[in-house]
C-alpha cells in the first residue's frame, strides 16, 4: 500500500473494529456523555457518522433543568462542571432527539441516568416500548444501539452517585435493567469510591456488557476574593488532561477484575493518551472535554492510533491491551 | 459555523491591558453580525495554569473582502474585528500571537443584535471591554442607508476612568479599523465612573439625563453589552420606560455551541438559557439579571 492511500483510507488493512456484547462498533474513539448533546450542536463541525459512538447527553425519566450558574470553571489542564444533568426528559428525547439519531451511521449509545432503580429502569423501558412501536424504517438505523448507566454523576444529590459506590446497588441495579433490553448494557462508572474494581466486578456480576471508566473526579475552585467557591453549588466534577492519570490507572485496575470490555475516558486530548487507555486494558475510549478545545480531537485521536498501530505492527485494536509489557 | 486557521493580521495593545485582534476571514463563510462572538484556541504555555479551553470572543467589526488591495492590511480578503482584555492565562497567550502568526477559530456563533425597527432611535450602550459589540453595532447602523435616511442612533459608553479609554494618545494602531473606532468614540457620549472624563456615573445614569433632554421623536430601543450589574440597571431602566432592550451576556463558557449547557443564565420564565446558543443577545427581560449577579 502505498503513502497515498494510507492517507485516505487510513484503516484499510487494519481491524478497528469494537465489540460490546450484540454492538460492533467501526472504531473504538467515541464522544463521551454530556459534552455532545444529542449530536445536533456539533453537526457541523464534526464528521459525526465517523466516530466509533456518540454516547448522548443523560436521559432522565423526567425534564430537568439542571444546577444553577455559574456551572464551569477552568482548572490547570482540566475543567470542573456542574451542570446537573440538565435535559429535556425521555419523552421529549425521544419526539425530539431521536430522529436524528436514527440517521447516524455510527453507534449511538444512550446515557441514563436516575435518582431510583424505577427511574432508570421507567427510561430504559420507555425507549424500548418506542422503538418497539416504531419498528425498523428504511434508511433508518434503530437510534438506540445501547446504554450506558450513568451511576456516577457528583452533582445532583440523588443521580446515581448513591448507587455507584454501593456494589450491592449496582449489582441489583444491572440485573434489573438488564432484564428489561437486550441492548448492550455498559455501567459508568465514579472515580470516587474506595475501590472501583469492587463495583467492576459487581457491574458484571449483575450482567454489564461492559464498563465505562471513570466519570469526573470530585472538585472544587474557589474564589479568594468573593470568599466563596466559583461554581454556583460548590463541588463540581473536574474532567480534562488533569485526570488521565488517575483514568488510566482505573482502568488498568478494572480491566484486570472483569472480563467485560472496558470504555476508557477521562483527559483524552491526544492519541497517545488514547494509546495508553488501550494499553492499559481498554477496548474503546470516549473523549469529552477535549472536543470542547478542538472538536475535530476525536478524528486526529483516530488517525494517531492508526498510525501507531502501522509502526507497532498491531493488526487488530482490540489486540493492543494485550500489548502492555 | 466553521473551525478555521486564521491567520492574525493585527494584535495590539489599544489601552492598559486591553487587545485589538484582527484576523482574516475566510471568504466563503457569511459576515458575522454585531452581538455574534467567536471561539479561538491560541497556543499556550504557562507553567501550572495550561489552560485548555477556547476563549468566547465578541467581534467588535468586520471589513468585507476587497477588490483593490487595502492600503494598510496585509490582505485582501476579509477581516473579522476583537477587542479583549487580557485577564489570565488564555488571554496573554492570546497576547503573544504576532501578526503572521495561525489562531485556531471556530466561527461565528450565537445570535446578533437584531436591527432597530424604522421608527425607533438606537440607543446603544457599552461598558467596559463590552464595547466591542456595541461599536460594530453602531458602525453597522452608520453604514447603513434607507430610503428614509440613515437609522438614528446614539452611542452610551462607560468607563472606570480616562485613563481606560481605548486608542488615545501613544496607541500605535493606525489601521482602517481603529480609526473608525476612533470616529464612534468622538461622536459617543462618555461616562466614567470617577468623572475623569466625561459624564460622572454609570451608563444607566447618562441614559436617565439624555433621556430627559432628547428630542427625537422616534421610539427608544436599547442595546447593551458590558458588567452583569450594568445590564441589570439597564434592563431595569428599560422596563421602567417600557422601552425594547436587548443586551448582550457574558458567562464563562466551555464547548460554545450549545452542547454542554455549562454557560446558562437564569431565566425570568423559569429554567435557563444559554448564553452561547440561545444568546448571547437576549431581549433584556428574558434574564434574571439579579438572580444572576447572586
Amino acid at each position: 500500500m502505498n503513502g497515498q492511500d494510507t492517507k485516505r483510507t487510513p484503516s484499510l488493512d487494519l481491524d478497528l473494529s469494537v465489540r460490546i456484547g450484540q454492538l460492533v462498533m467501526s472504531n473504538p474513539v467515541g464522544v463521551a456523555s454530556g459534552t455532545f448533546g444529542y449530536g445536533e450542536e456539533y453537526d457541523e463541525l464534526v464528521h459525526i457518522d465517523a466516530l466509533g459512538a456518540l454516547y448522548t447527553k443523560a436521559v432522565t425519566l423526567e425534564p430537568r433543568q439542571g444546577n444553577p450558574a455559574p456551572r464551569l470553571v477552568e482548572t490547570p489542564m482540566g475543567l470542573i462542571n456542574s451542570i446537573g444533568l440538565a435535559n429535556p426528559g425521555v419523552e421529549r428525547f425521544l419526539q425530539e432527539k431521536l430522529p436524528l439519531l436514527r440517521r447516524r451511521r455510527c453507534a449511538v449509545i444512550v446515557n441514563v441516568a436516575g435518582s431510583t432503580e424505577d427511574e432508570y429502569a421507567a427510561v430504559i423501558e420507555r425507549i424500548e416500548d418506542h422503538l418497539a412501536a416504531i419498528g425498523p424504517r428504511q434508511e433508518e438505523r434503530c437510534g438506540v444501539d445501547g446504554y450506558e448507566i450513568n451511576v456516577s454523576c457528583p452533582n445532583v444529590h440523588r443521580g446515581g452517585m448513591s448507587f455507584g459506590i454501593d456494589p450491592v446497588l449496582i449489582e441489583r441495579l444491572t440485573r434489573s435493567l438488564k432484564g428489561r433490553t437486550a441492548r448492550p448494557l455498559i455501567l459508568k462508572l465514579s472515580p470516587n469510591v474506595t475501590d472501583i474494581a469492587d463495583i467492576a466486578r459487581a457491574a458484571e456480576a449483575g450482567g454489564a456488557d461492559a464498563i465505562s471508566c471513570i466519570n469526573t473526579v470530585i472538585g472544587m475552585v474557589i474564589d479568594t476574593e468573593k470568599l466563596r467557591p466559583a461554581i454556583a453549588r460548590g463541588t463540581g466534577g473536574l474532567s480534562g488532561p488533569a485526570i488521565r492519570p488517575i483514568g488510566v490507572a482505573a482502568t488498568y485496575r478494572v480491566s484486570r477484575a472483569v472480563h467485560i470490555p472496558v470504555i476508557g475516558l477521562g483527559g483524552i486530548a491526544r492519541a497517545d493518551d488514547a494509546i495508553q487507555y488501550l494499553l492499559a486494558g481498554a477496548q474503546a475510549v470516549q473523549i469529552g472535554t477535549a472536543l470542547f478545545s478542538n472538536p475535530r480531537t476525536p478524528h486526529e485521536v483516530l488517525e494517531g492510533i492508526v498510525g501507531w498501530m502501522r509502526r507497532h505492527a498491531v493488526q487488530r485494536v482490540r489486540d493492543i491491551r494485550l500489548m502492555l509489557q | 459555523m466553521r473551525q478555521f486557521n486564521a491567520l492574525v493580521l493585527i494584535n495590539e495593545a489599544i489601552a492598559p491591558t486591553w487587545m485589538h485582534l484582527a484576523f482574516e476571514w475566510p471568504s466563503n463563510l457569511p459576515a458575522p453580525r454585531a452581538g455574534q462572538f467567536f471561539t479561538v484556541l491560541p497556543a499556550m504555555v504557562e507553567l501550572g495554569a495550561g489552560t485548555m479551553l477556547r476563549r468566547p470572543l465578541a467581534f467588535a467589526g468586520f471589513e468585507p473582502e476587497e477588490r483593490q488591495n487595502r492600503a494598510s492590511a496585509a490582505t485582501d480578503k476579509a477581516i473579522a474585528h476583537s477587542i479583549y482584555q487580557v485577564r489570565g492565562p488564555g488571554t496573554r497567550a492570546l497576547a503573544c500571537h504576532v501578526p503572521g502568526s495561525l489562531i485556531d477559530v471556530i466561527a461565528p456563533l450565537g445570535n446578533g443584535f437584531p436591527p432597530p425597527l424604522l421608527e425607533e432611535k438606537a440607543i446603544i450602550a457599552g461598558g467596559g471591554i463590552g464595547i466591542g459589540p456595541v461599536l460594530f453595532l453602531a458602525a453597522s447602523l452608520s453604514k447603513e442607508a434607507s430610503r428614509r435616511g440613515k437609522p438614528e442612533f446614539q452611542l452610551v459608553l462607560g468607563f472606570r476612568s480616562a485613563s481606560l479609554i481605548p486608542l488615545r494618545a501613544g496607541s500605535a494602531d493606525d489601521s482602517p479599523m481603529a480609526f473608525l473606532w476612533k470616529e464612534l468614540l468622538a461622536q459617543a457620549f462618555l461616562t466614567t465612573d470617577d468623572g475623569s472624563e466625561g459624564f460622572r456615573g454609570t451608563v444607566v445614569d447618562a441614559l436617565s439625563s439624555l433621556r430627559d433632554r432628547d428630542g427625537s421623536s422616534k421610539e427608544w430601543h436599547l442595546y447593551g453589552c458590558g458588567p452583569g450589574p450594568m445590564l441589570a440597571s439597564l434592563a431595569k431602566f428599560a422596563d421602567a420606560h417600557h422601552i425594547a432592550a436587548h443586551c448582550s451576556a457574558e458567562q464563562w463558557m466551555a464547548c460554545g455551541v450549545g452542547a454542554c449547557h455549562g454557560c446558562v443564565l437564569p431565566a425570568t420564565s423559569g429554567g435557563f438559557l444559554r448564553v452561547c446558543a440561545d444568546g448571547p443577545v437576549f431581549e433584556a427581560n428574558q434574564i434574571d439579571w439579579e438572580a444572576s449577579l447572586q
